[in-house]
């Protein structure tokens, strides 16, 4: 039973990694929309979803963001890799509802559908953008710095658990030689979760100081440049006037008549692919009113 | 010129273990200084305060002039530039490309002195491949490559390491090795391995394991049988 536990926990561990942990080296064009586009998007279709119980418009919405996953050509197997866990458990933990009453099955199929579209929806997010591209997005809608700072080290604080979790897990196999009885590996994971809790305190308080030792007195909105070798007209427009701080180097200015025609024509598929989501989200929205 | 001095720290942590006692050292501009130590001497501590990060419990430590204080930590980050130990404490940004963008980003370098330098730099470290990585995902040499091309970036005044090598070997240590040596500025690391320090130290430093710093000698005048009854090789 307890390896069974444990084998649960690895997995889960690795799975709710990579839900949050993604390869940015494959960029789709998904990657390309303006984070702040996508966020309201995946918000309002998640408030679409949560907001129904006909089959039909739920439908809608799953098809409508395996329809954007096959566009932008995201692997789809990756995808459904990332989400299918949380149906599943929010179906099984439906369970005991259905063994009362059998016309609970509808309705615990739906519920589970439901949880689909909406973690389908943030993982479509999270898959196409940064985590600190969200934060700017966040801050950009002027959400309270406080929360945004939150969902930043929450974030942080995730990964390190899970990757705790997982060191700590994994040693403990390497080691094991002989099976152990219930209840000392009752006493053993104990243990663990101490030892856990405490390296993963410490780990955290670690990061404050490199966070510390790279600058960061307090959390500025520098930080969260949007800034990737596509679409550096992102730095250009939004944020302080780059020209401002003069460079003695003397190449910049050298360089810049190619640089603002590149820009413009970044600008321009980039507005595009907006463009393109925007018509996506509305279209979307359309059909799940007139189902 | 002194550009960092220690007088009489010691540094206590909060659960009441000592990290370091009584140390006081100075350290000169653009010289090369390796600190040595067993395990758990208190090399990690003291590094840890001359680069203003943890403030001494007892004693006093400058840097440039400056003590550690909230009013010149601004001046401190910017000039001295450190790496800790463990790769994994060190890194947090989603990709490998937002570590290096991390500093420079927030000293607000124009939009094309960041791509020369990100390009220069990666370069430099052969990190073209893995930039868009998440760095939790990277392999642990190519982490401390990562971790110290996201300091060397701004060519900080002052580069400490720790340990730039241990657990490191093959191309990724003498690339390593390499950018240490050909860094120009102040250079102050730890390390276990005497090679590293004949081919890269000006000086040494030496630490016992009450945490006290015993000796600080020039590298040529280092005595073997000395340093093995230290505990240190
Ligand atoms: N976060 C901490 N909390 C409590 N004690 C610590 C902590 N970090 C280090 N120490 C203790 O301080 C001493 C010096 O550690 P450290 O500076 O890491 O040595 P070194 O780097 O030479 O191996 C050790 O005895 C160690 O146990
Ligand atoms: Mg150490």
């Amino acid at each position: 039973m307890h390896e069974l536990i444990e084998k649960t926990l690895k997995e889960a561990s690795s799975f709710f990694q990579n839900f949050l942990i993604h390869e940015y080296s494959e960029k789709t064009s998904l990657h390309l929309v303006d984070p702040r586009l996508k966020l309201i998007g995946t918000f309002l279709l998640i408030i679409l979803a949560i907001s129904t119980f006909l089959v039909e418009k739920i439908i809608v919405l799953i098809a409508s963001s395996l329809i954007l996953v096959s566009f932008s050509k995201i692997s789809l197997r990756k995808f459904i890799s990332r989400t299918w866990l949380f149906p599943v458990f929010s179906f099984i933990i439906m369970i005991p509802l259905i063994i009362a009453n059998l016309n609970n099955v509808t309705y615990s199929i739906i519920f589970a559908l439901r949880v689909f579209t909406a973690i389908s929806l943030i993982q479509l997010f999270i898959m196409t953008t940064k985590f600190n591209e969200i934060v700017f997005a966040l801050q950009y809608f002027r959400v309270p710095k406080a929360l945004t700072q939150m969902v930043w080290i929450t974030y942080r604080y995730i990964i390190l658990m899970f990757s705790e979790i997982l060191r700590i897990l994994l040693a403990r196999e390497a080691r094991r030689i002989k099976e152990s009885s219930h209840i000392e590996s009752i006493k053993k994971a104990g243990n663990s979760l101490g030892l856990f809790f405490i390296r993963t305190y410490e780990r955290a308080e670690r990061i404050n100081l490199a966070i510390m030792a790279r600058g960061e007195i307090t959390f500025s909105k520098k930080t969260f440049l949007r800034f990737d070798a596509e679409s550096n007209l992102k730095l250009e427009s939004e944020v302080v006037d780059g020209g401002a701080d003069e460079e003695a180097d003397g190449v910049s200015k050298l360089k810049s008549p190619y640089k603002s025609e590149r820009s413009k024509e970044l600008e321009f598929t980039l507005k595009k692919l907006d463009k393109i989501y925007l018509i996506y989200i509305v279209v979307t929205i359309l059909i799940w009113v007139m189902v | 010129m002194k550009v960092i001095e220690v007088k009489d720290v010691s540094y206590i942590y909060p659960d009441g273990s000592i990290g370091v006692k009584k140390a006081s050292l100075d350290v000169y501009e653009n010289e090369r200084l390796a600190i040595l130590g067993a395990n758990g001497s208190g090399k990690s501590t003291l590094l840890m305060i001359m680069a203003g990060l943890l403030k001494p419990t007892r004693g006093e430590v400058r840097i440039f002039g400056l003590t550690p204080e909230r009013k010149n930590l601004k001046i401190i980050r910017k000039k001295v530039g450190i790496v800790f130990q463990d790769p994994d404490d060190f890194l947090f940004n989603p990709t490998v490309r937002d570590e290096l963008l991390h500093v420079p980003l927030q000293l607000e370098w124009s939009k094309e002195k960041i791509e020369l330098r990100v390009s220069e730099i990666s370069k430099l470290f052969g990190l073209d491949d893995i930039l868009e990585k998440p760095p939790f995902r990277i392999s642990g040499g190519e982490k401390k490559k990562v971790a110290i091309a996201s300091v060397v970036i701004t060519n900080p005044d002052i580069l400490i390491i720790d340990e730039p090598t241990a657990n490191i070997d093959g191309k990724s240590r003498r690339e390593i090795i390499k950018i240490m040596k050909n860094y120009s500025g102040t250079l102050i690391f730890t390390t276990h391995e005497l090679e590293i320090v004949k081919e890269i130290a000006s000086r040494v430093v030496i630490m016992n394991l009450k945490k006290e710093v015993v000796l600080t000698s020039l590298v040529d005048t280092l005595r073997e049988d000395f340093l093995k009854e230290m505990g240190i090789i």
